[in-house]
């Protein structure tokens, strides 16, 4: 797949022909700098690119069928039932002005219509005329005038049951609450909540836990693992990160300038690291390890995606760079289980990117 | 640590904030204590790293040394200087040689001025030395002579937190705070700013307060540690003992809270997952796994082992 924005005279592209496969009950990491695109490489699977980008080339296969198909409807039928994003500031990702258990009440109302609605028809045309229907009015208003949840008893004990599923441990009392009342990690565990409601085959989490403290991080990162052997969904846990997934990834996806570097199982992403990339930002984490050295940088700063190097984009920092990574683009190379884009690797195997 | 080698002591620092409630807030129904009786010594030319969450207070602590928000009590003796007791022209004399770094550069740098004015702002002297000495500072700080006809946006954002840096050195400071400098920044990028300030240590002799809530940041920049928890020190000692043998159940939260530290998982264990401010007793003891009827009594900063500070009842027996 492919994307690119548009910015004034040009464009930029975002993502050049990455590739991936997630699989059932596996964590995948992405990782990279600012830049890398991997943020870009989430919306573009939801179908949330911002209105100057657009997919240029390829094709993301859910279930076995095309997503980025002209119809929307598609597009719409599986952003609801099939995957669900977790984004990395809750705050500004939940609804201010609605109780926390209102809003879980939404995401499981939307999950029962589309299953009722693929059984028959037209998705879109049911959730329409639902929404329309005094129904749903009445339901909307009373929850928002009366600033309590008016509920079945059976969907409130599903808020109560998820809310209890991703630790909270007050769950009756949260769901009164409004965002601002609960501390970031709090919030950001509704946020899972939300998503787990639609029970997703494919749960994208865009930096689940920058904006969290450490103690937090270390509990919602745990969460995530849990749900994903519980349930068998498939995650993207995005981060610039390597500590990060390193504790939960099944998978390690790196990228660079909108490019994947490599792509490996995670213990041989931190046993044995094949790009020079990979090196520099394994080298990067701070640990504790108390006989630890000073640590050697990874030189020079990202350049501007707009202007990507010629050849191997990470060749301007790379320290086992040759002249040949600056006039020819590496292809990728299979070695063990890991593909690797980098010329220092053998040719002895190619595949299609 | 003796106190002859500090070059800035803070005794009994507190300060707290009225919390507003009502229509308007105008009812002060409660106070919120941000730093709690605070003591605590900064060694010359090492780095003193401040850990804790947010809401722990770390931040306050270091705007209260520099006197950005004046504490309500305690003292701030700096070069054998008090400096709660001065104002004005006095106060900024004596603060000359202490500087900050913010968190967040994008902020922390006016875009509309050159790096050329920036740097030279807070400096008093004659144009031409500034415009050597910003040449030569931004040097060492790894940048060229030619960023200083370029405005902020020019730049990436390490690149911008190096300038910020090179503001602060442009006074020769002896003592810096540095507010997570390097949380802004991609992880490459962070390394390369914390041997900038580890390398500048070791050329000027500066002393640094390093606040972060990254337990491994602090293990990799400092000399010694101290650990906040809702405003109050709950341990401090040199890097090596709390990493190796921490003492606090707190600190051996945040240690194995590390990612990919492998430390066990005795963050999970903790008890509620919703800080609840708790004004006597041990602070931290609704979210301890350990704690018991003794908690609700004051624990004391004791001294564990050879100038290693705990505050808890059990730090004698807990196995962490």
């Amino acid at each position: 797949m492919s994307v690119e924005y548009a910015t004034g005279k040009k464009s930029v592209q975002a993502l050049k022909k990455v590739s991936l496969r997630m699989h059932k009950g596996k964590i995948l990491g992405v990782v990279g700098e600012s830049g890398s695109g991997k943020s870009t490489l989430g919306l573009a699977i939801m179908g949330l690119l911002p209105s100057n980008g657009r997919v240029s080339a390829g094709k993301i296969t859910f279930r076995g069928r095309n997503v980025l198909s002209p119809d929307q409807s598609r597009l719409e039928s599986i952003r609801g039932t099939g995957v669900s994003m977790i984004f990395q500031e809750p705050l500004s990702s939940l609804n201010p002005v609605y109780r926390v258990g209102y809003q879980i009440a939404e995401a499981i109302k939307a999950r029962e219509l589309r299953q009722e609605a693929s059984a028959t028809s037209n998705v879109n045309q049911r959730l329409f005329d639902y929404r329309s229907s005094a129904n749903y009015s009445r339901w909307r208003k009373f929850s928002s005038l009366f600033m309590r949840i008016k509920v079945s008893s059976e969907i409130r004990k599903e808020i109560l049951d998820l809310l209890r599923a991703v630790r909270i441990t007050d769950a009756a009392n949260v769901i009164e609450k409004y965002p601002h009342e609960l501390s970031g990690g709090m919030r950001q565990r509704v946020m899972i909540a939300m998503a787990l409601a639609q029970r997703p085959d494919v749960l994208i989490a865009d930096e689940p836990t920058t904006a969290l403290d450490v103690t937090t991080q270390a509990k919602v990162l745990a969460l995530i693992k849990g749900l994903t052997r519980e349930y068998g969904t498939a995650v993207m846990l995005i981060s610039h990160d390597l500590a990060v997934v390193s504790e939960v990834a099944d998978y390690v996806q790196v990228m660079y300038l909108g490019e994947v570097m490599e792509h490996s199982p995670s213990f041989k992403i931190f046993n044995d690291p094949l790009h020079p990339y990979t090196v520099g930002l394994l080298g990067s984490i701070l640990g504790t390890y108390v006989d630890e050295q000073q640590l050697e940088p990874i030189l020079g700063s990202v350049p501007d995606p707009a202007n990507p190097p010629a050849g191997c984009t990470f060749h301007t920092r790379c320290p086992r760079a040759f002249e040949k990574c600056k006039l020819v683009h590496p292809s990728p190379t299979v070695i063990d289980k890991s593909v690797v884009f980098c010329h220092l690797f053998g040719k002895e195997t190619y595949i299609e990117s | 640590m003796s106190l002859e080698d500090c070059i800035l002591t803070v005794t009994d620092l507190t300060k707290s904030y009225p919390q507003k409630s009502g229509l308007f807030g105008i009812r002060k129904s409660s106070l919120l204590t941000a730093v709690d009786h605070v003591s605590l010594g900064f060694v010359k030319s090492k780095t003193t790293a401040v850990v804790g969450e947010s809401g722990s207070g770390k931040t306050t602590l270091g705007e209260c040394i520099l006197l950005l928000t004046s504490p309500d009590s305690g003292s701030i003796v700096y070069n054998g200087l008090n400096l709660t007791g001065l104002k004005g022209k006095e106060l900024n004399n004596a603060r000359r040689s202490m500087q900050i770094v913010f968190q967040d550069p994008n902020s922390s740098l006016n875009p509309r001025m050159k790096v050329r004015d920036t740097l030279s702002e807070p400096v008093i002297e004659s144009q031409t030395s500034v415009q050597e000495l910003a040449v030569r500072v931004l040097e060492s700080v790894g940048l060229s002579s030619d960023a200083l006809d370029r405005y902020p946006h020019e730049f990436s954002t390490g690149q911008r937190q190096r300038i910020a840096i090179a503001r602060a050195l442009m006074n020769n400071p002896n003592f810096m705070v540095l507010d997570e400098p390097t949380s802004a920044l991609d992880v490459s990028i962070q390394l390369q700013v914390l041997n900038l300030f580890r390398d500048l240590q070791v050329k000027y002799g500066i002393t640094y307060m390093f606040i972060t809530h990254n337990l491994a940041v602090a293990k990799y920049t400092s000399h010694f540690i101290a650990v906040l928890f809702s405003g109050r020190i709950v341990e401090y000692s040199s890097t090596r003992d709390i990493i190796e043998r921490p003492r606090h159940p707190y600190t051996s939260a945040l240690l194995s809270s590390i990612p990919g530290s492998h430390k066990g998982e005795h963050v999970l264990h903790e008890k509620t997952e919703e800080p609840i401010p708790v004004y006597a007793g041990c602070r931290y003891r609704l979210r301890c796994p350990f704690a018991t009827e003794k908690c609700q009594e004051e624990p004391l900063l004791l001294d564990a082992s050879g100038g290693h500070l705990v505050r808890c009842h059990y730090y004698a027996d807990l196995k962490l």
